[in-house]
């Protein structure tokens, strides 16, 4: 199915939910926070979490900053 | 012996605060960190990066032993400070949030009326809020009268290593506040960070001067040497300042009387 993903459109092939498609990524859950459709996925949501065809991802993390 | 820093409760004895940009390696950043003493140390939130996904800040720093102030750079408006702030809780950050809303690109002077209205909504939601904002005296208190935890008034554009082109209205600012003011932003050198204090201040956040210079960590330490020298002056209390000379050795018994 056809997401986007940091503003960047993509396939995935994979199982639908946001874990199975953060490892797909080599992303730890834990250290990111993510989007879809503009709503945030709670931490402990993130497994579970359905992926669907034209979802919008926004996956953030950490850097350095002042 | 001084008191602590109190931000929202919570005591911190560094009174430097520690942006993380621009450092060439997390190694170099990690041992500027520890010979900074600083206790609270910023970070920003940024998409990640899909060819190289394990990259990670916290690797490098132990959230143990330092509190992580998230910020909101890159925020034009209050609506993208709100979205980035509730990102950052979300990625495991304590609700606290340095607020930035910076539209224009050149200076990254703070946008006071989205600030304002962000700082809003966050307190709402529970946050401990930061803001970054002008040297503004009225827009300090009325931040203050929202429950805002801080002030963070800039000396100079983020960056410019300028000090504090912002002397006046930061003292009137200091004279008013009765939350902890944190002089943020253009502190170029040392000197800069203990003029800040020595004014009242109740802390300083570097980054750029420390990122920088040539040997990250030695800068470090010397901020925290500025920063001490200055609170110290500050406690002991600095002597008045005059246009004309007041002679310190006595005035009497000269060769030629």
């Amino acid at each position: 199915m056809k997401i986007n993903i940091n503003g960047k459109s993509s396939q995935y092939l994979g199982p639908p939910t946001l874990g199975e498609l953060l490892r797909s990524l080599d992303i730890d859950p834990k250290k990111v926070a993510v989007e879809r459709n503009l709503r945030i996925v709670l931490p402990g949501m993130m497994e579970s979490e359905p992926v669907e065809s034209g979802d919008e991802f926004e996956i953030i993390r950490l850097v350095g900053g002042g | 012996m001084d008191k602590p820093l109190i931000i929202a409760g919570r005591a911190f004895r560094s009174r430097l605060l520690l942006g993380t940009g621009k450092f060439s390696s997390p190694e170099v950043m990690k041992r500027a960190i520890e010979a900074s003493g600083a206790e609270i140390v910023t970070v920003a939130l940024r998409r990640v990066e899909l060819d190289n996904p394990r990259d990670s800040i916290l690797s490098a720093i132990d959230t143990s032993k330092y509190l992580l102030l998230p910020n909101t750079s890159g925020a034009r408006d209050a609506g993208e400070a709100v979205r980035l702030a509730r990102l950052a809780r979300a990625a495991g950050c304590e609700p606290w949030i340095k607020l930035e809303v910076t539209p224009d690109p050149r200076y990254l002077l703070p946008d006071p009326v989205e600030t304002l209205k962000a700082a809003e909504v966050l307190i709402k939601e529970g946050f401990t809020v930061l803001p970054y904002i002008n040297a503004d005296p009225i827009l300090a208190k009325r931040l203050e009268d929202i429950g805002v935890a801080a002030v963070m008034p800039l000396g100079s554009p983020i960056g410019s290593n300028r000090g504090i082109r912002t002397r006046d209205a930061i003292e009137i600012i200091i004279e008013g506040a009765n939350v902890p003011v944190v002089v943020d932003a253009g502190l170029g050198a040392p000197s800069h960070a203990a003029e800040a204090l020595e004014m009242g201040a109740d802390a300083v956040l570097v980054n750029t001067a420390i990122a920088v210079a040539g040997d990250p960590a030695a800068m470090a330490a010397a901020f925290r040497k500025g920063v001490e020298a200055g609170r110290e002056a500050f406690l002991a209390g600095l002597g008045r300042s005059g246009k004309e000379a007041e002679a310190s050795s006595p005035l009497t018994g000269f060769l030629r009387q």
